[in-house]
């Protein structure tokens, strides 16, 4: 395939972020990304970014924590080794509940990292706009409108126009090694 | 057949004990630990002289054994001509893994019991009652218990010793082929034996050979725990010694003046287990009742109904009173005897003066062996005029009455060692050294023979001063025979070969007679087919372990009248002020116990003390010297002074110190030295069991005295439930409507428990606390012992315990104990089909069994999280802290060494350290009798078939166990009494062990 | 994106209306960078050497106490009939308690909206997970047999068994390591922005290499953010549940037995209300410390230690109420057992320990009512660790409830042993090594967090008054 490339653009404050993503989107762009050093709220709704569907990776994961915990604990105690213990019955599932929630919360939480991780497709611990020179301050103070060469829209001159025209500074075109 | 098994184990057991030893090479046998122990506690500087470790015998045992082991067993070396035949079973081979049963006797000075030991491979490990032995009927008291203990003792004689040097029995036996010699020559001159007693024939026989053969030689019996007060009291009574044996069974009423008649003492078990036999509410014959006269709390004043507190020295004005009120009653008291009391007890003499009165014939007024002769004659004229001689006590020829009774024996033999014209002094067992009385020098004396040879079980305070030190054997090992207080002949059969090449007394004085046999079966042997008949008779003997129809005939007894009334003149009149009271402790008896772990460890009976005795005090005289429990006082009688700790004991009589024999050892071993106080330098000839005009003072310094139970007071809550025999005729039903609580509903749907479901009954009211049961299980169960330290902190491991509860007697204040009333509650694990501590286990190592329903505790899979024991409402679960037995912190940090490990029985997992463990209900036993059952085709287990050890040990039967499913077991029917009552049951535990409720049967007149 | 606000605003906190300064001293995004990341990459100072030298020593007494117990047995501590738990379950029961103020802030204090935890939540977490580090090394070694306690596990082996579902302390094994799992987790997501902040500002390889690693790459992005939030605001939810059952399960261990003065349904709550109290009370003294040191103070204000202080005063006065109604219970249900287990608590042979627990825990807190005391660095600091030292005798009181039972024949007294008290203080030294190792490596403050909640950080931000409007959006977006 060929390389992937990306325009990145430097922004100073979120409410330059906000209008200009909020530009870009307009331009009718769909593979671009704002990167920021703390979530900007308003930021997702300008770039179009639809909501995560993360919910419902977790609410699975949930659901087979607790029905996989009630399972082994009744397949445990009333069928594979079935004991009296203190005159209660095999299957004594009142006793079970706190096991039972236990596992769910953690099979969830479980599917909430991952689940993430996941969608994100991190750890990537290589991509092209980190190489830009000033992408250091993305995680500090500054703020970047980075565009990708998958874009049908993407033209390198273009493009370039664009993120001048909205005030962005420090434009580089980057590619992956 | 069985002698050959008997061979087979004789020849084995040697190597079984250091085998190891002998493999690597034979030099180690000095390596033994336990040799090893022995010199260096025995013989400090000796232990360099050792010469030729490799003695005869163990070479012998060592090519015995290699024979044996290669598979000749029962045609291996010395033919033995010994022969030995099982009891219960008699399997036609030695089948490993069975347990075998013989019958022998234990002989505890004059206390002989009747035994059936379990044999397992050839190791005692289990001592249990012979049914057929009058003064046992199936019971064993704590002493016997714990002997197997005491026979694995490493500390025992383990070699011939002269001067500390190690010798052999050939050495010795030239040496005293020598003395002998000499002595043939003059007659026995300069030759004095001083012998513990003995109840065995054969002895007595080979007394009466030897003094016909060196009529010179003089022969001492000494005992510190004797019936000789008794046999005085007699001879005052009735112009001749006579040997008094109670019916109690016979007894409506029954008074204990002073007299522990179900602690310690010949037939105590036969005394408790015919009260007993009384004691049900709708016994045949009615309820008994029984008042005691005590200045001590004695288990059997806490059984009685009534308890009195008297100074021991105003027990004779107490009953010159009871007399003259009996008069009062128109009871023909011979003159002189009575004299009207003026004593705070004047109400109880004449409600019990009035009870006996109406129970002429049927009533007992029994004196401790305790109480001066002047004082058992007035007794004596009492039971006379009551018409009581021949129907509530009867009397026997003592069978063989030394002609000096012990204290004088003690004294004469001291005196003539003083003399220095003693050549030999030959000590055959016995301690006197350290229990001689304190007005009797005895071992500055000893030092002044010339000759000193001191025949012992284990080293003592009297080893110490002697040149010789020879091995005796331990009864389980010996032959021999001893007749009881009834005059029964039970032999002594030997269980496993001596593990020290002992011999026995009756062999060592066989050789100083000059007989020809000195082996002690044929010693024994002889003595019987000379007195008791046939070849036949004698195996049957081995078998039944008792001779049939030896019972003495019984001596009509007629009151000397004058003699008595001379008596009671001659009464000294009580004086004020303290007085010191001497106990024969129920642990360590008068000292000769003291390095067994099991007996040390036993809590005492009233006072729950564990491994020490304490100067016990009332509250009032406790409060008067200014001393709390655990304080220190000095004790002084006569210008001798002991210290001792103190512990207020609730009942004791005003101005009264009372203290127990037999502690304070500096020679016993490593278990037994200097635990608690030696109070023999009080003790002298003439006050040996009460000493007047004692002073106490407060000192320095704190006794750790370790209790198993701090708490007196029940708190009022309803555990031991008990009632009158009054209100309990009005409403049976009293004990199971003391706890009020809602229907006990369960959230679970409870388990069905079929087929047969093991239960247990235990009834307070023939409990007489005695221990017997704590023992028992110890022995059963391989428990082990903690030490005091560990006890103190409350880490005691008894799977039984008994709990011990106060209340005051005192209506108006309960807080009151000078006046006590005592229960005694036997607790142990109460195998609830809703076990709390089932539930809370993590790793499920204590579960229910569904056949049986016991609460099970899987010992490999248990981790140690003490939840259970926490959770266990009766607190019956006990925790290993330590690996005991390797560390050893009973016995002075002292490891298990390999010849103790032959106790353990090995039915039984022995824990390791971090488990928690409890009473099982035996299920050793339930397994092997369903095994049983199986094997002759059986359905169920027959009833009765299963005793766990304390049941089987109870002199009372007190605790009963069987089958809850089948109506008809006796279990069962005990608990469709209306007695019958749950402990906590409405916590819902469902426990299968439930009490029958104490049923008190006062004297209405007593009773406010 | 938007979640349901579920919260009408009428009972928003009034710290979404005004725009109260959360970060004083005007610092702008950079000066908070700087200020937080710095003490993780300047020279080491030789203080935080002494200091962890120190915790590390008695790290040492910890495992050689430990060591010792393996070595000897259960019974070199003071444990007894009846009182077969002592220490080890009270210092357990200490730390998880400990260990909750962390996922409290961090996850029912964001549900709450409750801007000024940005600020002190990493750092509660932190200690969260130490504690709870601490705490689970307890009912590992107070087992008899330590080398099988992994019999707890449900693992297949030679027995054929399982454990027991049914036993509140396999309960605890479940619930205590799950918590311990998802603090780690919630804390790690919380750290990914920060260790990339690290990362770009690494001077040297090793640590862009190890922050590198760690920040899994992570770029700011918007798209990223978006399910970032999202998880946050996930594992903030089934934290909230989770941290309220942890505590709940542990009193189980208690309030499940049969033992008077432990089987009593209050449990749950008041030791969930205990737990938070001791928790808030840890975080006040830790914090009082740092940000003196690191000079954190432009972020963690006074005002962030008053609202600790006001939560101190809740809880404390809640467990004064519980331990009101238990005796009130124990009067009410007239089981004479459970009556005498509580007059005995408080007049019996521990007396000493309850009166100390009732000083420390329901008196103290009070002089909280008063602004002042609220807000005077030294006080709030003698207070929190009052609290603390009142928290770790109600669980000894509590335990110490099994010295008298049903049996008094069985009654007893337990004394600690040196070795209890030992391995007690080595707890500390395992809490404070990690927590010198956390604040010397990790960002102590959530960096990224606190920009979000400045001024600056709104889009809108200067552009005039009217910001109602847009701050409901806020809560929306969140």
């Amino acid at each position: 395939m060929a390389k992937l490339k990306v325009l990145v653009a430097e922004f100073d404050t979120p409410a330059q972020i906000v209008e200009a993503a909020g530009a870009v989107a307009d331009a009718g762009y769909r593979d671009f990304d704002a990167h920021t050093p703390f979530p900007i709220h308003g930021l997702d709704r300008a770039m179009k970014v639809p909501g995560s569907k993360l919910g419902w990776i977790v609410f699975a994961h949930g659901l087979f924590g607790g029905c996989f915990a009630l399972w082994f604990q009744w397949w445990m105690s009333a069928v594979d080794y079935p004991m009296v213990i203190g005159g209660k019955p095999y299957f004594s599932y009142q006793a079970f509940v706190p096991i039972t929630f236990a596992l769910t919360i953690l099979l969830s939480a479980f599917g909430t990292v991952f689940g993430m991780l996941f969608l994100n497709r991190l750890p990537r611990w290589s991509h092209p706009v980190l190489a830009h020179p000033d992408f250091r301050r993305s995680t500090d103070d500054k703020f970047f409108i980075s565009i990708e060469s998958t874009d049908p829209k993407f033209d390198a001159n273009r493009t370039r126009a664009l993120l001048e025209q909205i005030g962005g500074k420090r434009i580089a075109l980057l590619e992956s090694p | 057949m069985s002698q050959n098994h008997n061979e087979n184990r004789s020849e084995l057991l040697p190597i079984e004990e250091n085998g190891k030893t002998y493999w690597r090479s034979l030099d180690h046998v000095a390596g033994t630990s336990e040799f090893r122990d022995f010199v260096a506690r025995e013989f400090p500087e000796g232990a360099s002289e050792l010469n030729d470790p490799v003695s005869r015998r163990s070479f012998m045992s060592l090519m015995g054994a290699s024979l044996a082991l290669a598979g000749l067993g029962t045609g291996c070396v010395r033919r033995p001509e010994e022969k030995i035949l099982p009891y219960v079973r008699r399997p036609e081979d030695l089948v490993p893994g069975l347990p075998q049963f013989y019958a022998t006797t234990m002989a505890v000075s004059d206390m002989v019991t009747g035994l059936v030991v379990e044999a397992h491979e050839g190791r005692p490990t289990k001592i249990e009652g012979n049914r057929l032995h009058p003064a046992s009927r199936g019971g064993a008291c704590t002493f016997e218990q714990a002997a197997v203990l005491s026979l694995y003792d490493p500390d025992r004689t383990v070699r011939v010793f002269q001067d500390r040097v190690e010798k052999s029995w050939a050495d010795f036996d030239a040496y005293l082929d020598g003395l002998l010699q000499k002595f043939r020559g003059n007659g026995g001159n300069g030759l004095v034996i001083v012998s513990e007693s003995s109840a065995s024939p054969t002895f007595a026989r080979l007394r009466r050979q030897l003094t016909e053969a060196l009529p010179q030689a003089r022969f001492f019996q000494w005992e510190p725990v004797s019936n000789e007060r008794v046999l005085a009291g007699t001879r005052l009574a009735f112009g001749q010694p006579l040997e008094p044996v109670y019916r109690l069974e016979r007894a409506d009423v029954i008074v204990a003046v002073d007299a522990d008649l179900f602690g310690s003492g010949p037939f105590h078990l036969r005394y408790s287990r015919d009260w007993a036999s009384r004691r049900a509410p709708d016994a045949p014959g009615g309820m008994n009742r029984l008042y005691a006269v005590e200045p001590v709390f004695t288990v059997t004043g806490a059984s009685a109904d009534h308890r009195l507190r008297v100074r021991s020295s105003q027990i004779g004005p107490f009953l010159r009173a009871l007399a003259a009120e009996l008069q009062g009653q128109g009871v023909a008291i011979p003159a002189g005897i009575a004299q009207a009391g003026q004593g705070a007890w004047q109400k109880f003499v004449q409600a019990l003066a009035r009870d006996l009165a109406a129970k002429r014939g049927r009533s007992l007024v029994a004196v401790g062996r305790f109480q001066a002769p002047e004082v058992q004659a007035i007794a004596w004229a009492i039971n006379d005029a009551l018409g009581n001689l021949g129907e509530t006590v009867r009397f026997a020829q003592p069978a063989d009455v030394p002609a000096i009774a012990p204290t004088e024996a003690i004294r004469q033999a001291t005196a003539l060692l003083d003399g220095g014209n003693v050549d030999t002094l030959v000590v055959l067992g016995g301690n006197p050294v350290y229990d001689a009385p304190a007005d009797v020098p005895f071992a500055a004396a000893m030092q002044k023979a010339k000759n000193r040879i001191h025949l012992t079980q284990a080293p003592n305070e009297t080893s110490a001063l002697a040149q010789w030190v020879l091995p005796e054997t331990h009864f389980l090992e010996e032959w021999g025979d001893a007749v009881a207080l009834d005059g029964t002949w039970s032999l002594v059969q030997p269980l496993i070969r001596p593990i020290w090449d002992g011999r026995s007394k009756i062999e060592l004085l066989a050789r100083l007679a000059g007989s020809q046999q000195t082996k002690g079966y044929d010693l024994v042997r002889a003595t019987f087919l000379e007195n008791q008949g046939s070849e036949a008779d004698w195996r049957k003997a081995l078998h039944d372990g008792v001779v049939d129809g030896t019972s003495r005939r019984w001596v009509e007894a007629t009151l000397d009248a004058g003699s008595a009334a001379g008596a009671a003149g001659r009464l000294a009149a009580p004086k004020d002020g303290l007085e010191l009271v001497f106990l024969v402790d129920n642990k360590v008896y008068d000292g000769r116990f003291a390095n067994n772990g099991w007996l040390q460890e036993l809590p005492e009976p009233t006072t729950k003390l564990t491994w020490t005795n304490a100067a016990l005090m009332g509250p009032a005289l406790a409060e008067k010297l200014g001393v709390k429990s655990g304080e220190m006082v000095r004790l002084e009688v006569g210008g001798r002074s002991v210290d001792a700790g103190v512990w207020v004991q609730p009942g004791t009589a005003d101005d009264t110190i009372a203290i127990a024999l037999g502690y304070g050892r500096t020679f016993a071993g490593r278990v037994g030295n200097n635990r608690g106080f030696n109070v023999y330098p009080l003790r002298t000839a003439e006050g040996a069991w009460t000493a007047t005009g004692a002073s106490a003072t407060k000192i320095a310094g704190t006794a750790l005295l370790a209790a198993t139970q701090d708490h007196h007071s029940m708190e009022g809550r309803p555990l031991v439930r008990e009632a009158n025999l009054r209100d309990y005729e009005q409403n049976p039903y009293f004990a199971r409507e003391m706890v009020q609580h809602p229907p006990l509903v369960a959230l679970w749907k409870q388990h069905e428990y079929t087929g047969q479901q093991w239960g247990m009954a235990i009834d307070l009211n023939s409990c007489v606390g005695c221990n017997g049961c704590m023992v028992a299980c110890q022995a059963e169960n391989n428990i082990p012992i903690v030490g005091p330290e560990q006890t103190r902190m409350g880490r005691e491991m008894h799977w039984i315990r008994l709990d011990r509860y106060f209340a005051s007697a005192n209506a108006a204040d309960p807080t009151d104990l000078t006046d006590a009333e005592v229960v005694f509650q036997p607790v142990t694990c109460m195998q609830c089909e809703n076990a709390p501590c089932e539930n809370v286990c993590p790793v499920a190592a204590t579960v229910h069994s569904k056949d049986g329903g016991l609460n099970d505790m899987v010992y490999n899979r248990c981790i140690g999280t003490r939840y259970c024991s926490n959770n266990c409402p009766y607190k019956v679960r006990r925790f290993n802290f330590f690996d005991w037995h390797t560390k050893g912190t009973g016995t002075g940090g002292n490891p298990l060494t390999d010849v103790e490990k032959m106790k353990f029985n090995p039915d039984v997992t022995v824990r390791t350290r971090g488990v928690m463990e409890k009473c099982t209900y035996c299920v050793q036993r339930i397994n092997a009798a369903k095994r049983d059952a199986k094997v002759s085709g059986l359905e169920k287990v027959p009833d009765g078939a299963i005793t766990p050890a304390c049941a089987q040990t109870c002199p009372t039967e007190a605790i009963v166990f069987g089958d809850v499913n089948d109506p008809n077991s006796r279990v069962s029917k005990l608990k469709k009494q209306p007695r019958n009552y749950e402990m906590l049951a409405e916590f819902n535990t469902k426990p299968r062990t439930s009490y029958l409720a104490r049923i008190r049967n006062p004297n209405p007149e007593l009773v406010s | 994106m938007s979640t349901p606000n579920t919260i009408p605003e009428a009972l928003l906190p009034t710290s979404v209306y005004e725009e109260e300064q959360l970060v004083h001293g005007g610092l702008n995004f950079h000066d908070v960078t700087e200020v937080v990341a710095r003490p993780t990459e300047e020279k080491t100072p030789i203080a935080w050497y002494v200091a962890f030298a120190l915790a590390l020593g008695v790290l040492g007494i910890f495992g050689a106490s430990i060591l010792y117990l393996i070595w000897e047995g259960t019974g070199i501590w003071g444990l007894q009939q009846p009182v077969g738990w002592g220490w080890a379950i009270v210092n357990f029961v200490f730390w998880v308690g400990i260990g909750h103020a962390g996922t409290l802030i961090s996850a029912i204090l964001f549900l709450f909206r409750q801007k000024w935890r940005t600020s002190i939540n990493r750092f509660a977490e932190a200690m969260t997970i130490f504690a709870v580090a601490c705490a689970l090394t307890f009912p590992g070694i107070h087992v008899g047999r330590i080398w099988f306690a992994y019999w707890m596990f449900p693992l297949p082996n030679q027995m054929g068994m399982w454990p027991n579902f049914r036993s509140p302390l396999l309960w605890d094994v479940f619930a205590v390591g799950t918590y311990g799992t998802v603090s780690i987790l919630f804390w790690y997501v919380g750290l990914i922005p920060d260790l990339a902040t690290l990362r770009d500002r690494a001077k040297t390889k090793a640590r862009a290499l190890i922050y590198g690693i760690l920040s899994l790459g992570w770029r700011g992005s918007m798209r990223h953010w978006v399910h970032y939030e999202k998880a946050y605001l996930i594992l903030a939810g089934i934290s909230t549940p989770l941290v309220l059952s942890v505590h709940t399960i542990v009193s189980f261990d208690f309030a499940v037995s049969v033992v008077p003065g432990w089987h009593t349904t209050i449990f749950p709550p008041y030791f969930v209300a205990g737990a938070i109290f001791s928790g808030f009370a840890m975080v006040v003294t830790l914090m009082v410390v740092a940000r003196q040191v690191f000079g954190f103070k432009d972020l963690v204000t006074l005002n962030h230690l008053e609202k600790m202080n006001k939560i101190i005063l809740l809880t404390g006065t809640l467990v004064g109420y519980a331990y009101g109604m238990e005796f009130f219970i124990a009067w009410y249900s007239g089981n004479e057992y459970e009556a005498f287990a509580f007059v005995n608590r408080a007049f019996g042979p521990y007396a000493w320990a309850y009166w100390i627990m009732i000083s420390c825990n329901v008196i103290s807190p009070q002089f909280f009512w008063f602004k002042k005391m609220r807000r005077s660095i030294p006080v709030m600091f003698a207070l929190s660790i009052f609290v603390n030292i009142g928290m770790w005798f109600e669980r000894f009181v509590i335990t110490m409830t099994l010295h008298r039972d049903f049996l008094p024949s069985s009654w007893g007294y337990y004394m600690p042993s040196i070795w209890d008290i030992l391995t007690f203080i080595g707890s500390f030294g395992l809490f404070f090594t990690l927590f010198l190792l956390f604040l010397r490596f990790l960002p102590a403050i959530a960096i990224a967090e606190v920009k979000g909640v400045m001024p600056e950080a709104d889009p809108h931000h200067g552009h005039g008054h009217h910001g109602e409007v847009r701050h409901a959006e806020h809560v929306e977006a969140h």
